[in-house]
């Protein structure tokens, strides 16, 4: 986990220097979840 | 006389307009004779019509007797009952070769047949024993009858409307030959109370600008009685031309009819939230070009379709035989790939799902295909696909998808739903919503495990 993050595929030039841990959880995760919730906020509205 | 039989559209001389002035001249009124074919002649003619009605020789020729008039009108009839039955179970009408020879001359003139050959009374009038110039099924007549029952149609609800407020519904898409056409439904409330939804008609629409679909939308009300003022709200979809503030076709009816409330279609919206997650999140939009590569590969021909549901087989009935998986009615049942479509995200959660579901079947499918000397055209393309979908970044991500889209199908199902119910909506919402704050602060290490144990399971290399 703490290793740099390597995307599978594509150039490494594109990816900012991260750990696993920063890109997958910060990053993908987290960061996909809190988009598609405050989307759903506004659905609300 | 020239003055008031005068066609519209001559050229008008000195009689017809301003008045005669040049008395002078005396061959001015044989020149305003002119020739057999000359404007005051065609007056002439219209003129001793109008003095002797019937006198005509298309009257004289065409005047049908009443008994010949009943036998015209039983035979419409006939033909009206079964463009009645098809237009209710929605049939196409023609054939592809309605010859007399053809043994199949399309729906219309079979069941005109079927009635016939049942029917001794009817065989009477129709088809073959009609007179040849009259059968009343040329596809002319058939659609000239169409039109009239779209008419009554339309009639029946306009006028169960009346005077009353209603609601426009409208969505616009491009047909196979690629002319773009507004579809319009009106929504209102009949006279016992119950809502009702209608389909109103198509206009042709030569571009999509806010003011353009606009005007097709008041043609259409103006030519069937209805005024814009009386529109109470409004539903579209949500692309940009239509939702705008200030020259949205929203805004531009709102003028109109200031209190046509704008309701944005509450399914359409949640898609359209999901769609703009996956164009905005790069990993999203890597993830979902992959998954397409994918379906390019496994489901490009019916061969490999039928290599995936072979190993499917082949992999459920060694879990059976390991007592892995339970057996029962409604469970292990055949699954295919399905195609993901932008517009209804339903298909992409179930894509996802039926990859999951089937990960080992695919990964076999594809090896065997990489290995395989008769497609080894599509070799690098498969042997990519191989390392992708072994990678963790793919299980991760579809695994994520899996979860997010799982929250939301449910919620997206019930915004589907026909009867909307706002208050259980704004629940579900609200529940999703919960879950999706649930995932942030506690989820991710179950996530994780959840993942990797999948990801072991199948024993994929990596990390």
């Amino acid at each position: 986990m703490e290793n740099n993050y390597v995307p599978y595929g594509r150039s490494t030039r594109f990816a900012p220097n991260q750990t696993n841990d920063d890109h997958f959880r910060r990053e993908v995760y987290i960061g996909v979840i809190e988009l598609v919730k405050s989307l759903t906020v506004n659905l609300m509205r | 006389m020239c003055y008031l039989f005068a066609k519209e559209k001559t050229k008008k001389s000195a009689f017809v307009e301003g008045g005669w002035r040049t008395w002078n001249r005396n061959d001015a009124l044989d020149l305003h004779v002119g020739s057999v074919t000359s404007a005051h002649n065609a007056a002439q003619e219209r003129y001793n019509l109008f003095m002797t009605p019937h006198g005509a020789i298309d009257d004289k020729i065409g005047k049908v007797g009443s008994e010949e008039r009943c036998l015209y009108k039983i035979k419409l009839t006939y033909s009206l009952r079964c463009l009645r039955f098809l237009l209710q179970q929605e049939l196409a009408f023609c054939g592809h070769d309605e010859s007399e020879e053809s043994s199949n001359r399309g729906i219309f003139i079979e069941l005109l047949k079927w009635l016939e050959a049942n029917n001794e009374e009817v065989d009477k009038f129709v088809l073959k024993n009609a007179p040849g110039n009259c059968t009343l099924t040329s596809p002319d007549i058939q659609k000239e009858i169409i039109q009239c029952c779209a008419m009554k149609t339309r009639d029946q609800i306009i006028k169960e409307i009346g005077d009353d407020y209603f609601i426009i519904l409208a969505d616009e898409s491009s047909d196979v030959s690629h002319k773009e056409q507004l579809a319009l439904c009106l929504r209102y409330v009949d006279k016992s109370g119950r809502p009702c939804e209608w389909f109103l008609g198509i206009v042709p629409v030569d571009d999509t600008t806010s003011s353009s679909l606009k005007e097709a939308i008041q043609s259409l009300l103006v030519s069937h009685g209805l005024n814009t003022t009386q529109i109470r709200g409004q539903g579209y979809d949500w692309a940009s031309n239509v939702k705008g503030e200030i020259k949205g076709l929203k805004t531009l009816i709102i003028k109109e009819s200031p209190s046509a409330y704008y309701v944005h279609c509450f399914a359409h919206q949640l898609q359209l939230v999901l769609f703009a997650v996956a164009k905005d999140s790069g990993d999203c939009v890597c993830f979902f070009d992959r998954v397409s590569l994918l379906l390019n590969i496994v489901g490009s021909s019916c061969k490999r379709h039928g290599m995936l549901r072979h190993h499917q087989y082949d992999n459920v009935m060694k879990a059976l035989e390991c007592g892995i998986l339970e057996s029962g009615s409604g469970l292990n049942q055949k699954m295919g790939l399905p195609r993901p479509g932008d517009t209804r995200w339903g298909s992409h959660y179930k894509t996802v799902v039926n990859m999951i579901a089937m990960c080992p079947t695919i990964r076999d499918v594809l090896i065997s295909l990489g290995q395989d000397t008769s497609s080894r055209g599509d070799w690098p393309k498969i042997h990519t696909m191989v390392g992708v979908f072994e990678s963790f970044d793919f299980i991760f991500n579809a695994h994520l998808m899996l979860d997010i889209l799982g929250h939301t199908n449910e919620l997206s199902e019930c915004l589907q739903r026909k009867d909307q119910d706002i208050l259980n909506a704004m629940s579900l919402v609200r529940l999703a919503k919960s879950k999706m704050q649930h995932m942030t602060s506690d989820g991710w290490v179950s996530f994780l495990q959840r993942v990797i144990y999948f990801a072991t399971n199948l024993a994929f290399k990596f990390l």
